[in-house]
């Protein structure tokens, strides 16, 4: 008698030390994770300590809750909605309300915006392109908070919808509809300055 | 283009728009592509070189594990001792007789006089018992109703002859 065995549980066989392995392991996480991490949690907040704090507390909570990772989406998956509600977390305390008073009447003037508008020398093109990724900065700030983290997760971090909306807690036809209003309102502000 | 295609055309790689032969709005797809990507990779630059700096966590996860554990292992000592304070109560319970337990309970001063009390009740008990027991004559023989009678009979009979 032949026996078959289905390609998912090789999948699943396979894949599953190596997260176990990778979790147990706080410093493989943060090496692995921190800058992707701080990345989408930079251009969400928008504050350089906030930023690090936020990014710290996604780790140890992650490395805390290990357990409970049950290998139904990628790590990098998990840790992101970890993230998105520790950012939710923090944009009810008062602090980050104060901070974002500070910046509505602030220009932009973060290490990262910096970093956006001088990276190195590089050709013509690149130069027009660095142009507008600033633009692209700037735009997300007009966003609802939903909308900024849709476009993020979406155009920025590249994760698939039924993951974006996982990672933010919601159907994803409500994923749609915050990220077709974030790229139309991010399309009007960077064409514009185009034109 | 309409919003929801951008979007969608968006979401494709550059090389695969610039293959599908797009008109109109398709240099503003492609600028809009590139910006994204310039992003994308000048802020992960950005990110990785910040986090270069940032100390390690393991002290810090450790920490938190001592915190986070010490709670719950003093839990479980008070659940513990308190299960085992409940047990030995019950097996000392069960292994005296139920008398011994209730005169156990009772102050050693105490125990002499419901001794007296015990024994005066006992006493009184059989003494009752004593006078309700039946030792042959109806109560009624005392009243020697029974000869007065039978005296009565033989003078009436006696002036009927």
């Amino acid at each position: 008698m032949a026996y078959t065995l289905h390609a998912d549980v090789l999948k699943f066989t396979t894949k599953e030390p190596t997260a176990i392995t990778e979790l147990d392991d706080i410093d493989a996480l943060a090496r692995n994770y921190r800058p992707r991490l701080l990345r989408f949690v930079m251009a969400s907040v928008r504050d350089e300590e906030l930023a690090d704090t936020v990014v710290q507390d996604t780790l140890l909570k992650a490395y805390r809750n290990r357990a409970g990772f049950r290998g139904e989406c990628t790590i990098n998956t998990w840790m992101t909605g970890i993230a998105v509600n520790l950012i939710r977390d923090h944009a009810r305390t008062q602090k980050s309300k104060f901070w974002r008073k500070v910046h509505a009447s602030a220009v932009d003037a973060t290490d990262m915006a910096n970093h956006l508008r001088s990276s190195g020398s590089s050709p013509e093109g690149a130069l027009l392109a660095r142009e507008q990724a600033v633009q692209v900065h700037q735009a997300m700030d007009l966003l609802s908070p939903n909308q900024r983290t849709a476009f993020l997760l979406r155009f920025i971090e590249e994760m698939d919808l039924p993951d974006i909306a996982s990672a933010m807690g919601m159907p994803v036809n409500t994923v749609k509809t915050h990220l077709h209003r974030a790229v139309k309102s991010v399309r009007a502000r960077v064409g514009g300055a185009r034109v | 283009m309409t919003d929801e295609e951008f979007a969608e055309l968006l979401l494709k790689p550059c090389a695969d728009t610039k293959d599908m032969g797009l008109t109109g709005n398709q240099q503003e797809l492609w600028e809009m592509q590139d910006a994204l990507t310039s992003y994308r990779r000048d802020a992960l630059h950005w990110a990785e070189r910040r986090s270069a700096v940032q100390p390690s966590l393991s002290d810090r996860a450790r920490a938190q594990q001592r915190w986070t554990a010490l709670p719950r292992w003093a839990l479980a000592m008070v659940a513990l001792v308190t299960i085992a304070g409940g047990v030995a109560h019950l097996v000392a319970d069960r292994g005296e007789e139920p008398g011994t337990s209730v005169s156990a309970t009772l102050p050693a001063a105490e125990q002499p006089a419901a001794a007296d009390d015990l024994a005066a009740d006992n006493h009184l008990l059989s003494s009752i018992d004593a006078e309700l027991s039946y030792h042959g004559g109806s109560p009624v023989d005392g009243l020697r109703l029974q000869d007065e009678q039978s005296a009565e009979h033989a003078t009436v009979n006696g002036a009927t002859d």
